[in-house]
C-alpha cells in the first residue's frame, strides 16, 4: 500500500515536472476575461499608434488613438459617467507625464458620451529596463476595465538613472522618486525606538507565568510599581508633546500646503466627419463555416468611390484582403488578415447601394498566406462607420477605392 | 476610519495582557506588530518587486495612539477609564502624529495646467492600474483631504467613535482570552 501510494506521487512529481517543461509562459492582462458582451459594446479602440516599441529610460514615449464609445451600451451595465484612461502595464515601468483627450489635458476621471469618439494621447517616460506588454485601457467605474490592443515595449538603460523632478509653485525642484522617504522613515523609527524602549521596559522583567501567578494570589503590587506608574504619566505627557511639536513644526515648514485635488475633467465629443453610414439589414451566423453572413446597406454621400476595408469589434480586426490594407504592426492575436469578404467587390459610388458582406471570422493569429502585405501609415482620414450585428457595436474601416 | 479600526486589536490584546499579567503592552505591541508587517509587505511587494518608490507607499503611524493607551491604562488601573480617555487619545492623535511624515507631499503643483499637489502628482505618475482616479473619492467630502477645516472635525468625530468601538473589542478580548492551560502548569 505504502509503494503504491509512493509510486502514484513519483508519477505526479514527474507529470507536474514535465508540464513545467513544455508550459510558455505567459503574459496576457485578462483581455479576454471580461464579459464578451461588455468587450463588444462598450469601448472600442481603434488606430492605436505606439511612437516607438523601445525607449531609454528617462525618454519619452507616446501613444495615441482613439476610442468610441458604443451607441447601445448595455442596459446592463452602469452607463460611463466616470472614466479613467490608463494602461494596463507591469507596475510603473513607465510613468505617466501627460494625458490628452481630444485636445484636454486630463489628470482625473471624465464621463464619457454614449455614440462619441474620442482621440487621445499619453505621453509616457521609461522607468524600468525590461520586457514589457503593454495595452490602452479604459477604468470604467462599477464596470471594470476594457483593454486596447496590447504591444511588446522595450525599456532600456539603468533604472538608477531614473528621475521625475517637479517644480513646486513655491519654486522648489523635488524628485518624487526619493522625496519625503527620509522624513518618513525618520519619524517612523523615532516612535519606533520610544515604543521599543516601553516594550524593553517591561520585558526585561519575568513575564508571564510569574506575573500571573502574583496577580491569582492578589499581590500585584510588586508588579507595578509606583515607578512604573511615574513613567505612564510622563509617557503621556512627552508623547503628546512630541506629537505637537511634529504637528507645529510640520504646519510652519509647509504652511502653504494645500488639500489632495480632485474633480471631474469635461471632455468634448470628436468631432467626425461621417460621409458614409452602415446599416445592417439582415445577419445569420453561418454555424458549420464558422462565419458571419450580413447584408449591409452602405450610404457614400462622400465624393470619392468607396470599398469597406475592415470590420473591427472588441479589437479583434478583420481584414478585407482585397485592398491589401492590412496592418503588420497590429498584435497578431488580434488580425486576420483574410477576415472580411464583401460581396460585390466593386466600389460603392457616391449615392446609396447595397452590398452583402460576408464575414469569415478565423481563428485570430492564424492567418494565410503572406502575412506582411504592406506597410501603411493609419490616417485620420479614413474613419471608421459603426454599427450594431447582433447586439455586438461593429466598426467598419472605409477606404478609398484603389 | 484608520484610527477607528486601528483600535480594534490594541484593545482585545490590552484587556488580555492586563488582566492576567498587569502588562500595559497589550496596545504597543499590536501596533508595532501590524508596523512592521506592513514595512515587510511595502518593501519587499511594493518597493522590490513591483517598483514603486517607497514613498508612496509609506505607511501612516499608529504607534503615538498605541502608547498612550497604554500609558492611560497604567496610571489609571481602570478599563474604564482608558476606553474614555485612552481610546479618544488613540484617535485623536492619529492625524496630528502623521502629518510630519505626509505634510511635505501636499506641497502645491502646476501639473499639465492644474493645480495639484506634490502627493497628486506621484499618484498619476506611477501608474497604478487597478487603483484608477475615480477611486479617490475626495470630492464626495468624505475628509481624505487630509488638510484643511475638515481634519480637526474628523479627528473628534473618530476619537467619539473610538470610545465605543473600545469597549466592543474589549468585550471581545475578555471572551476569547483564557488562562484555563495556565492553571494547569
Amino acid at each position: 500500500m505504502v509503494m503504491k501510494s509512493l509510486f502514484y506521487k513519483r508519477c505526479l512529481s514527474i507529470g507536474l515536472l514535465m508540464l513545467l517543461a513544455v508550459s510558455d509562459s505567459v503574459f496576457a492582462h485578462g483581455e479576454r476575461a471580461l464579459e464578451p458582451f461588455i468587450r463588444m459594446r462598450t469601448i472600442q479602440w481603434y488606430d492605436i499608434v505606439w511612437s516607438t516599441k523601445a525607449v531609454e529610460v528617462n525618454n519619452q514615449i507616446e501613444l495615441s488613438g482613439r476610442f468610441h464609445v458604443a451607441e447601445d451600451w448595455p442596459n446592463a451595465v452602469v452607463k460611463p459617467d466616470s472614466a479613467f484612461l490608463n494602461r494596463a502595464i507591469p507596475t510603473p515601468v513607465l510613468v505617466r507625464l501627460d494625458t490628452i483627450v481630444n485636445g484636454v489635458h486630463v489628470n482625473n476621471s471624465m464621463g464619457l458620451q454614449l455614440g462619441a469618439d474620442y482621440e487621445f494621447k499619453m505621453v509616457l517616460k521609461g522607468r524600468i529596463p525590461g520586457h514589457y506588454h503593454i495595452h490602452p485601457m479604459m477604468n470604467l467605474r462599477d464596470i471594470g476595465v476594457i483593454v486596447g490592443p496590447g504591444t511588446w515595449i522595450d525599456v532600456q538603460g539603468a533604472a538608477a538613472d531614473f528621475s521625475k523632478p517637479v517644480t513646486t509653485i513655491a519654486g522648489q525642484t523635488v524628485d518624487l522618486e526619493s522625496f519625503g522617504t527620509s522624513n518618513g522613515v525618520f519619524w517612523h523609527a523615532l516612535w519606533l525606538s520610544i515604543a521599543a524602549a516601553w516594550l524593553l521596559w517591561w520585558l526585561r522583567r519575568p513575564l508571564f507565568i510569574p506575573r500571573y501567578r502574583l496577580v491569582v494570589e492578589g499581590r500585584e503590587e510588586s508588579l507595578v510599581t509606583p515607578v512604573d506608574r511615574g513613567l505612564g504619566m510622563l509617557g503621556i505627557v512627552l508623547t503628546l508633546m512630541l506629537v505637537g511639536f511634529g504637528y507645529v513644526q510640520a504646519e510652519r515648514r509647509y504652511a502653504d500646503g494645500i488639500p489632495l485635488q480632485t474633480g471631474r475633467t469635461e471632455v468634448k465629443a470628436l468631432q467626425t466627419n461621417r460621409d458614409v453610414d452602415v446599416r445592417v439589414k439582415r445577419t445569420a451566423y453561418v454555424f458549420n463555416e464558422r462565419s458571419l453572413h450580413t447584408t449591409l446597406e452602405v450610404s457614400n454621400r462622400s465624393s470619392l468611390p468607396i470599398q469597406l476595408g475592415e470590420m473591427n469589434s472588441a479589437t479583434v480586426r478583420f481584414f478585407n484582403p482585397e485592398l491589401g490594407r492590412f496592418d503588420p504592426d497590429y498584435p497578431e492575436e488580434l488580425a486576420v488578415e483574410a477576415g472580411l469578404k464583401v460581396e460585390p467587390g466593386f466600389p460603392i459610388a457616391a449615392g446609396k447601394a447595397v452590398h452583402s458582406g460576408l464575414v469569415r471570422p478565423t481563428r485570430p493569429g492564424i492567418t494565410s498566406g503572406n502575412r506582411v502585405l504592406r506597410k501603411i501609415p493609419i490616417a485620420s482620414s479614413e474613419p471608421y462607420c459603426f454599427s450594431t450585428i447582433a447586439l455586438e457595436t461593429v466598426l467598419w474601416r472605409v477606404l478609398p477605392a484603389p | 476610519m484608520t484610527p477607528l479600526l486601528g483600535i480594534t486589536f490594541p484593545a482585545a490584546l490590552q484587556f488580555a495582557l492586563w488582566k492576567h499579567f498587569r502588562l500595559p503592552i497589550g496596545a504597543t505591541v499590536c501596533v508595532i506588530s501590524l508596523l512592521l508587517g506592513e514595512a515587510i509587505t511595502r518593501w519587499f511587494a511594493y518597493h522590490l518587486w513591483t517598483h514603486y518608490p517607497i514613498n508612496l507607499v509609506l505607511p501612516a503611524t499608529l504607534i503615538p495612539g498605541a502608547l498612550l493607551l497604554d500609558f492611560v491604562l497604567l496610571t489609571s488601573r481602570s478599563f474604564f477609564v482608558t476606553g474614555i480617555f485612552g481610546a479618544m487619545l488613540f484617535a485623536a492623535v492619529f492625524y496630528p502624529a502623521n502629518w510630519p511624515i505626509f505634510a511635505p507631499f501636499h506641497q502645491a503643483v502646476e501639473h499639465n495646467g492644474t493645480l495639484m499637489t506634490l502627493a497628486d502628482v506621484s499618484g498619476y505618475s506611477y501608474i497604478r492600474p487597478g487603483v484608477p482616479e475615480y477611486l479617490r473619492i475626495i470630492e464626495r467630502g468624505v475628509l481624505r483631504t487630509y488638510d484643511s477645516y475638515a481634519t480637526p472635525l474628523s479627528a473628534f468625530c473618530a476619537a467619539v467613535l473610538a470610545v465605543p468601538i473600545y469597549g466592543l473589542w474589549h468585550g471581545i478580548g475578555r471572551l476569547f482570552s483564557t488562562v484555563r492551560y495556565l492553571d494547569k502548569i
